[in-house]
């Protein structure tokens, strides 16, 4: 059973240094060559700081908190079976570019927790975790929304 | 890499620059190391088994991080407003994927020179595992 009383609650909020060799490291991951990911002077003429953080790089932060498994355990907490959960969807809004060097500050929680009926029956419930990114100087830089759903 | 991208040389229903990949455990691998993401169901063939899967099967933050090159080789990383991915289908090791998009809309917004993109990861079956949408936010030509 999934715990409704969770939604919109903060759990957390956690540092993610933007490191150069992680960024190298997802590129590779994601078959991505591009040197903006690896090479700091072709950055630097591109007009950023230093290397680029890949697109959906971000979504690898909670993946970095103190934590064995971060998704089980946020599945553990709310009741979510691992068998019958899928991640829907997920969404990514960029304020600005984010490079190397930086250190970013993390708000996470679960946002919304609805259920819908399913298209061939049986009730869906859907659990969004939204994390907040935030700057050094507190801007916001990146909001990430993902959407996990049981079936029941 | 391409020649930089101005607004004024985008049209409605552009293509996207599109190619294929064909998954393997060691992408999988690749990317659990690389994103952190070590929930079982990808690294864990024996866990997947003992809940009536057949084997891992690949993350879906995998093959949508891939896609993000369909948009970042054509406007240019960086432009990158809005990126989202609808996961439709699970990605099994073997299977052979096609990333590819179109841009849809160009609009500009609040001083911004903007474009929505549709986008799509397929399989070898000819179904979409991701549908995604990005906006990318482009230059002038004139600037």
């Amino acid at each position: 059973m999934i715990n409704k009383d969770l939604a919109n609650t903060k759990i957390g909020e956690f540092e993610f240094p933007i490191e150069r060799g992680k960024i190298r490291e997802f590129a590779n991951a994601i078959l991505d060559p591009n040197p903006i990911y690896r090479d700091r002077d072709y950055a630097r003429q591109k007009g950023f700081s230093d290397v680029l953080m890949p697109v959906t790089f971000p979504v690898s932060f909670a993946l970095h908190m103190d934590s064995e498994n971060f998704i089980l355990e946020m599945s553990e907490k709310i009741g979510m079976d691992p068998a019958k959960s899928v991640h829907g969807e997920t969404e990514m809004i960029f304020h600005r570019p984010v490079c190397a060097g930086e250190t970013l500050r993390a708000d996470i929680g679960f946002g919304d927790i609805f259920e819908k009926e399913g298209k061939r029956g049986g009730k869906m419930t859907f659990v969004i975790i939204e994390i907040k990114v935030f700057d050094e100087k507190n801007n916001l830089a990146v909001v990430i929304k993902n959407t996990h759903i049981e079936k029941s | 890499m391409p020649a930089e991208l101005f607004y004024e040389n985008v049209e409605d229903n552009d293509r996207l620059p599109n190619f294929d990949i064909t998954v393997n455990r060691t992408h999988i691998a690749r990317y659990a190391g690389a994103s952190g993401d070590f929930y079982p169901v990808h690294v864990d063939e024996e866990f997947c088994k003992s809940i009536g899967l057949p084997s891992v099967f690949a993350m879906g933050q995998m093959h949508g991080g891939m896609l993000s090159r369909v948009v970042t080789d054509w406007a240019g990383a960086g432009r990158v407003k809005k990126y989202k991915l609808r996961f439709k289908g699970v990605v099994w090791p073997n299977d052979t994927l096609t990333f590819k998009g179109n841009a849809v809309k160009k609009y500009q917004d609040n001083g911004e020179n903007l474009v929505d993109c549709h986008l799509f990861v397929v399989n070898q079956n000819n179904q979409n595992v991701i549908e995604g949408e990005a906006t990318v936010s482009l230059p002038l030509h004139k600037e």
